[in-house]
């Protein structure tokens, strides 16, 4: 089971916490995203349990995925 | 434009042609290009021969947007080096329109004399004002406004400057409600109180508009500029800052593990949900505070809030990241409600947040206060308020206080306390804080947010992102404008050129604004080589590199020639 967490600017089009089967499928982060309803290109760090990975990462089958909006830090 | 000189020793402004080597810069490139200029390297930097200048960026004064920023700067009382420190607020717009390139303050008033500096359009005066020791600044600026008016613009110190605690910062008026911006970094309020300079009250009343040498070309780069921000995922009116402002970066800064834990102890912060920025934006609004306002005149990303109390009773503005980081979960401090306290009395004494937070970090660490207990903290900061033997050590900042409690875990470089980014879980920090000349300095290069470059756990590839970082560093703060403005100007260097070109006619090219920035590290580093300062400075604290961080469990390893390396690439 992943843990999806969205964050801030990405509201309100999603829940913000969510839990989702992969149903042992290979899915990359781009797609779960996407089929989360977030646009991909919209966001900005993504990490999986808490290390920052990219879209193309494959999600582990177990992890905790945190999605932000785009940031800047200051 | 003129260069304003007050010497404080003969109580006497006079006003001066700009001399032609400080014609093409602004804000720090003037900064510097005063130091190496001006003030002997190895001076005293709270003696005499230190000088204080306040400037506007290059752009300050224009219509474009996010360019007011007020740049201070002198030779460090934190760290012996070359430092700028800039505020939002009023002030660089104002000085700006009243066509200051700079504000140098030289020489010392006699011992117990206190002077304010009033300047209107062509014309400046040095005032004594005995009445105003030992004033927070909060009180300054009200007294300040209620005889000169309530338009003027106030830059001022609190006790602690007036003291020489080199935790100081210089407090700045904003618009509306935002009375108490800081050019926080660096000890610069300590350098103003050794001048004998309490405040700074600008009057712009009856100034226009800078001219322009070519209006078309600046409005049209100003607008685009504009646009892009406000089209921007990040700064546009849904973009993270305007809607959370600064802290809207909590969350992620937590996830990553960097969040300073407790005397930088951690990397996480099991109460970050409560400090975040969604958290702040509900809080705030429900309890009638403001988000999304602006600091500065015309600035159209408005990351500003103003903060209250449960009552509705304003308690900061604006309550930042950084201020949460050091005053929260680096003290293991879990609501805003006692960040935000302690940010204002922080304010109020004229004291830097983060260097403060670091201070009182270290100090619980070594068994003065308690970790989650907010009033072991107020009592610590008032002791600074008070002025006590302790409040005077800990009011020297973290490097100070950890040598004389006996604490060897102090998160500074170049005696400069870390900002919000613990650097073993963001080694990009690390490498910018290392090797900075600003010393450990958010605002000099943050690697936070460059996703597609290099990961914040990542050991190599470092010196390229650090470089590019802080060359766009020293172009913000030596034009004026914010750090949040960065994304369009990166990605476009042109946009800059031509802003420069429309309010100049220099006919500078992108090569040349690269030149440019690249000058201004380089004579902060001559600077600070000729203070004295060695490659012994260019390093984390050592427990850094042997300390494991969690939930990581990383130290900073970014191995020393690296570091070295980026230093020879800036």
């Amino acid at each position: 089971m992943v843990e999806v967490h969205i964050f801030g600017a990405l509201w309100p089009a999603v829940a913000p916490d969510q839990e989702v089967d992969l149903g042992g499928r290979e899915v990359s982060v781009r797609d779960l995203i996407a089929r989360l309803g977030v646009d991909p290109e919209q966001t900005g760090i993504v990490t999986i349990d808490g290390r920052q990975c990219r879209l193309d990462d494959v999600v582990p089958p177990a992890c905790r995925l945190c999605v932000f909006p785009p940031l800047s830090g200051g | 434009m003129k260069i304003l000189r007050a010497d404080m020793a003969r109580r006497q402004v006079a006003w001066e042609p700009v001399p032609p080597e400080y014609e093409r810069v602004g804000g720090r490139a003037l900064i510097v290009r005063v130091l190496l200029r001006e003030v002997p390297p190895t001076c005293d930097p709270l003696g005499p021969a230190n000088k204080l200048i306040l400037a506007p960026g290059l752009l300050g004064g224009t219509t474009a947007t996010s360019s007011g920023r007020l740049s201070a700067g002198g030779k460090s009382p934190l760290t012996g080096g070359a430092k700028e420190a800039n505020a939002g607020g009023n002030a660089g717009a104002d000085l700006g329109r009243l066509g200051i390139r700079g504000v140098i303050v030289e020489g010392q008033a006699a011992p117990g004399e206190l002077y304010v500096l009033h300047i209107a359009p062509g014309r400046a005066e040095l005032v004594p004002a005995p009445e105003l020791r030992g004033l927070g600044t909060y009180a300054t600026a009200e007294a300040l406004k209620e005889r000169w008016g309530a338009n003027c613009t106030v830059i001022s110190i609190g006790p602690a400057g007036e003291r020489r605690l080199t935790a100081a910062s210089i407090a700045v008026t904003g618009e509306g409600r935002q009375n108490s911006r800081h050019a926080a970094r660096g000890g610069l309020g300590a350098l103003m109180g050794s001048k004998g300079l309490k405040a700074v009250v600008l009057d712009a009343r009856g100034s226009s508009l800078v001219p322009l040498a070519d209006p078309e070309l600046f409005r049209r780069a100003a607008k685009r500029f504009a646009q892009e921000l406000i089209e921007s995922p990040k700064t546009g009116k849904k973009g993270s800052s305007h809607l959370y402002g600064t802290a809207a970066i909590v969350a992620a800064v937590n996830e990553l593990g960097c969040l300073p834990t407790r005397n930088f102890s951690e990397g996480r912060f099991e109460h970050a949900e409560r400090l975040r920025g969604e958290t702040n934006r509900e809080l705030t609004l429900s309890r009638g505070g403001e988000m999304g306002t602006r600091c500065m005149p015309g600035c159209v990303i408005a990351c500003s809030n103003v903060f209250v109390d449960p009552a509705g009773k304003p308690v900061v503005a604006t309550i930042q990241y950084e201020t949460i980081g050091l005053l929260g979960s680096n003290l293991g401090l879990g609501t805003l409600d006692e960040v935000a306290e302690l940010n204002y009395l922080c304010n109020d004494l004229g004291l830097d947040t983060i260097e403060a937070g670091a201070a009182l970090g270290v100090a619980a660490e070594a068994g003065l206060a308690t970790f989650g207990d907010k009033g072991s903290f107020v009592a610590l900061l008032d002791e600074i308020a008070r002025g006590t033997v302790l409040g005077r050590v800990l009011g020297q900042g973290a490097t100070v206080t950890g040598r004389v409690l006996g604490i060897s875990r102090v998160p500074a470089v170049k005696g400069q306390a870390m900002p919000a980014y613990d650097p073993r879980a963001l080694k990009g920090n690390g490498v910018t804080y290392a090797i900075s000349p600003m010393g450990a300095d958010h605002t000099a290069g943050n690697a936070f947010g460059s996703r597609g470059e290099v990961g914040p756990l990542a050991v190599e590839g470092h010196p390229a992102l650090t470089r590019k970082l802080q060359l766009g560093g020293a172009m913000l703060d030596s034009t004026g404008l914010c750090l949040f403005s960065r994304p369009p100007l990166l990605a476009d260097p042109q946009l800059t050129v031509d802003l420069l070109n429309g309010r100049y006619g220099w006919g500078w090219t992108v090569a040349d604004l690269d030149q440019f920035n690249r000058q201004v590290l380089r004579d902060e580093l001559e600077f600070n080589r000729r203070a004295g300062l060695t490659a012994a400075d260019d390093r984390l604290p050592e427990y850094m590199m042997c300390e494991p961080l969690p939930p990581h469990n990383t130290v900073f390893d970014v191995p020393e020639s690296e570091l070295d390396k980026a230093l020879a690439e800036l």
